[in-house]
């Protein structure tokens, strides 16, 4: 009896300690590891998006700021959830602190954020709206002036100011605003001398908006490098660090206590055997939850490293995503054109492939020929050929179809060639126009220069026109900036081409035709741009030029298209550009850039 | 088809997924005066749903015919602004709620006083059991009434099914009044899903809204009192123009009686321009398309 009680006192004490073991090696601990690793990868995903969205909205390419709120909510979430889940996963209040000491600083890191992107949101809002206004104000005051006489010379003032703004916005931090500056003070200038235009309500409101526009360009680039170079993204990795320090103990310790219940699990076994009946049910069940444990615990091995899986994949993802960003700007063209770039490459792989399995078929029908030759050499070195190599030969003339073979195979091998030609082209074409460029002008081939953006927008116009080119053979070359120029023909191909499919649906016509010609006018290269599109409306044709105008439809088209064209033209390059239309007929746009521009002589004085 | 992804301006989702309990619950409290000191109060006193949701003062009666400091705003579609009141205080509507509930020109009450009432009534400890499992706690109250405020969603204004490709919601004269509140650059700040309520914006930024001849008991500090910081003088949270037809009068401190005086004060202050009246019209046509549905019906 004494025996008897001993063992039960030692059994319940096992299983006691058993029952310990088993709730240390909880999944539920396993659970928060899971949950915290989730939240963890969630927040690398949204620290991408919010650096996207404030690239983008740099750019003005974000139409709303709606998901900074959305990140920053979620976020605020996920850091709000860890503190519990911490206290599962880590187990000595040691790790834990650490913990919540690397969660501390990544969360006051995005409350600095938080409270940085406000400033960014409110700077962007003012300047977006400032930038929409100016051309509206433009138009105003050149159609209230008081003496037309004016009107020239303000004119000329007030576009060169939004041109140079447009120009400064769409550059890098580091570009200086003097052109714009110079611009802004050659107004006031002029404003000095003619004081009845200067009494213009509309001036002040003017001069307001693009001083506020220059001020807040420097705020916002200001505001984005502070946004994007805040550590977010180590201290995210720190936590991710202790996080999967945290995992790893944790499940070495769960291990640990599943390798000691199944040991005390064999010791009770072998100590209660056949004693008592209650003790074995409990063991039994202690076994199969062991054994469920186990199971359970190899499931979440599993889902962990998948987990890990996907967020390294996210990690590559992600670095992805910040490498196109920084090209954002020079690749968007290229991004819009990326689709059908994508189909016209497609379309020769697909037939250079349909061919070489044609050759490969040919040769195999040619083969029994090739087996016939040297029998039939042999043969006719001994002078007689025997009837049956005749017939055989006879026969394998016929299934090979040798005639049909002989006209087909050159055939394809010009087709593959042409198509391979064509491969090429296209990514010869497409890596020169995102060549990013230089800082200075260098001496461009207007005629290639054409030729690539043609190229690399095929697909936007095939199905529209057909474009005729007259280049002039001896054009000599132009010092320009040659990406900024690809960018204007882009522009001016694109837009002819939707002016083509307007009539082509409305007419239920055919196809439309661009027509680009090249030459040279006395120091000066002309390009003519023509196509057999809707034309341009009497209304419109004063305002084509402006920022934000456009005829697309609401909420359709940017209005930054023919702007930036004027201004890369006009600015940048000291060029003229015009437009001839007939509403109804087509539009032709004539450029005009100058062979030496006169800054550059005098810097050559200056030297 | 235009696509709406790339304007400026979003369409209100239909649908909007919320535990029924709690909105129910939040709608019991919304329109119980219990949740003043005198009960003489409750939240739709300033609220009332079927006036668009304001009570159109200047700025609200509170406790004891207190008048309050700003101009009560919509509660419609309050939850889809980023933050709360007019300077952005409140991060949440649950934060929210403390405000107006504690104010002593607003509903002067103390969170023990209203728990204490609602713990004595069954109904409420039987609705707050089934809601969130246990007797009234202010973190509830506060939840259920958040919940409720976000269930207050007016989608199908005219605009909205024009951005989803509907043309002809919107007439010839309205399509240019949109255009203009894009071409004027409107949509620079009342941008997204909520036109507006996304972002804080200096009141006054091309001329002083507060001249310096103006009355000095109306001059507001704005986000300034909140943040001391120069930059924050006079700046709000940008409000939405939902249903904006329905909630006059307008801006923080109510001044403008109407949607033409508005758009003219928007335009003068933050543009430096002074509206031609076409252009006023034409806004306000457009504003007017802004008036979205409740319960299937126009607010």
């Amino acid at each position: 009896m004494r025996r008897f009680l001993t063992f039960v006192l030692l059994a319940v004490s096992a299983v006691l300690f058993g029952l310990l073991l088993n709730y240390r090696s909880q999944v539920a601990h396993l659970e928060a590891a899971g949950r915290l690793e989730t939240g963890l990868h969630r927040l690398r995903t949204l620290d991408t998006l919010f650096n996207r969205d404030v690239l983008q909205a740099r750019q003005g390419l974000l139409a709303d700021f709606d998901g900074f709120s959305a990140e920053s909510l979620e976020t605020g979430e996920i850091l709000a959830a860890m503190g519990q889940q911490a206290e599962a996963v880590f187990t000595t209040p040691q790790t834990q602190r650490e913990f919540l000491a690397s969660q501390t600083r990544l969360r006051d890191l995005l409350e600095r954020r938080h409270a940085w992107i406000e400033d960014f949101k409110t700077a962007n809002a003012v300047l977006s709206y400032s930038l929409h206004y100016l051309p509206t104000a433009v138009r105003q005051l050149l159609a209230t002036q008081a003496r037309p006489s004016h009107s020239d010379g303000l004119a000329t003032r007030l576009n060169r100011v939004l041109g140079e703004i447009l120009v400064f916005l769409h550059s890098s931090a580091t570009h200086s605003a003097d052109g714009a500056e110079a611009a802004l003070a050659d107004l006031s200038q002029w404003l000095t001398a003619h004081p009845d235009a200067r009494a213009h309500p509309e001036i002040g409101a003017f001069l307001a908006h693009a001083q506020g526009i220059l001020r807040r360009k420097t705020q916002v680039d200001a505001l984005t490098q502070q946004l994007l170079t805040l550590p977010v993204h180590e201290a995210l990795e720190g936590v991710e660090a202790l996080s999967s320090q945290g995992r790893e103990s944790m499940l070495a310790k769960t291990q640990r206590h599943r390798s000691l219940l199944l040991l005390l699990t064999v010791g009770l076994l072998i100590g209660v055997v056949g004693s008592i009946q209650a003790l074995r049910r409990a063991n039994t069940q202690l076994e199969v939850r062991v054994a469920e444990r186990t199971q359970e615990l190899e499931r979440d091995r599993g889902a962990l490293q998948r987990e890990i899986e996907e967020r390294l994949r996210g990690d590559r993802e992600r670095h992805q995503i910040e490498i196109q960003l920084r090209h954002a700007q020079k690749l968007e063209a290229i991004g819009q054109l990326a689709a059908g770039i994508a189909h016209e490459i497609n379309t020769p792989t697909q037939f250079i492939g349909d061919n070489a399995r044609f050759l490969k078929d040919a040769f195999q029908d040619l083969q029994p020929l090739f087996h016939l030759q040297p029998r039939l050499l042999a043969a006719s070195q001994e002078g007689t050929v025997p009837s049956t190599l005749a017939t055989e030969l006879s026969v394998a003339l016929q299934t090979a179809d040798l005639n049909y073979l002989i006209d087909e195979i050159p055939k394809a091998l010009r087709q593959s060639l042409d198509g391979v030609e064509r491969v090429s082209g296209i990514v010869h074409a497409m890596k020169e126009f995102s060549h990013p460029g230089s800082s200075e002008k260098a001496r461009v081939d207007l005629n290639h220069a054409i030729t690539t953006t043609l190229t690399v927008c095929r697909n936007e116009w095939k199905h529209v026109a057909e474009v005729v080119t007259r280049f002039d053979p001896k054009l000599p070359l132009v010092p320009a900036f040659a990406s900024d120029l690809n960018q204007v023909f882009l522009n001016l191909v694109v837009n002819a081409t939707h002016a083509i499919a307007d009539v082509a649906r409305e007419r239920r016509s055919g196809k439309g035709v661009i027509t680009l010609e090249t030459q040279r006018v006395e120091n000066e290269v002309e390009i003519r741009i023509a196509d057999t599109g809707t034309g341009i409306p009497l209304e419109h044709q004063a305002r084509i030029f402006e920022p934000f105008f456009t005829t697309k439809g609401v909420g359709k088209g940017t209005g930054q298209g023919l702007a930036l064209t004027h201004a890369v033209v006009v600015n940048k390059h000291g060029g003229t550009i015009r437009f001839e239309t007939d509403p109804g007929r087509g539009t032709t746009f004539i450029l005009r850039l100058p062979l030496t521009p006169p800054h550059e002589n005098c810097q050559h004085h200056a030297e | 088809m235009v696509s709406w992804k790339r304007s400026p301006l979003k369409p209100l989702p239909l649908e909007v997924s919320l535990n029924q309990l709690r909105v129910d619950l939040g709608a019991r409290l919304f329109v119980d005066p219990q949740l003043s000191h005198d009960g003489s109060i409750s939240c739709a006193t300033c609220h009332p749903l079927d006036q668009g949701g304001t009570d159109h003062e200047v700025t609200s009666k509170g406790l004891g015919g207190a008048r309050g400091k700003r101009n009560a705003p919509t509660v419609f579609n309050a939850g889809l602004s980023f933050r709360q009141f007019w300077d952005g205080r409140a991060a949440t509507l649950e934060e929210q709620v403390d405000g107006p509930l504690q104010a002593a020109d607003e509903m002067g009450a103390t969170w023990n006083e209203v728990l204490d009432r609602l713990r004595r009534d069954v109904t409420y400890q039987a609705q707050f059991r089934t809601a969130y499992g246990g007797p009234p706690e202010v973190r509830h109250v506060r939840d259920a009434l958040a919940t409720f405020e976000r269930s207050l969603r007016t989608p199908n204004a005219p605009l909205d099914r024009y951005l989803r490709g509907e043309t002809n919601a919107l007439s010839a004269l309205e399509q240019r009044g949109y255009q203009r509140f894009l071409d004027y650059g409107c949509a620079s700040c009342h941008q997204g899903v909520g036109i507006g309520g996304n972002l804080f914006e200096a009141l006054g930024a091309i001329r002083e809204f507060y001249a310096p001849t103006g009355a000095t008991n109306r001059l507001d500090p704005g986000r300034f009192a909140i943040t001391g910081r120069e930059e924050d003088r006079h700046v709000f949270k940008v409000p939405s123009l939902r249903n904006v037809a329905r909630t006059a009068p307008y801006f923080h401190d109510g001044s403008a009686p109407d949607l033409p005086s508005a758009v003219r004060v928007m335009a003068r202050h933050q543009l430096g321009h002074e509206l031609p009246d076409e252009d006023v019209e034409l806004l306000v046509a457009f504003l007017n398309t802004l008036t979205g549905e409740y319960r299937g019906r126009p607010l």
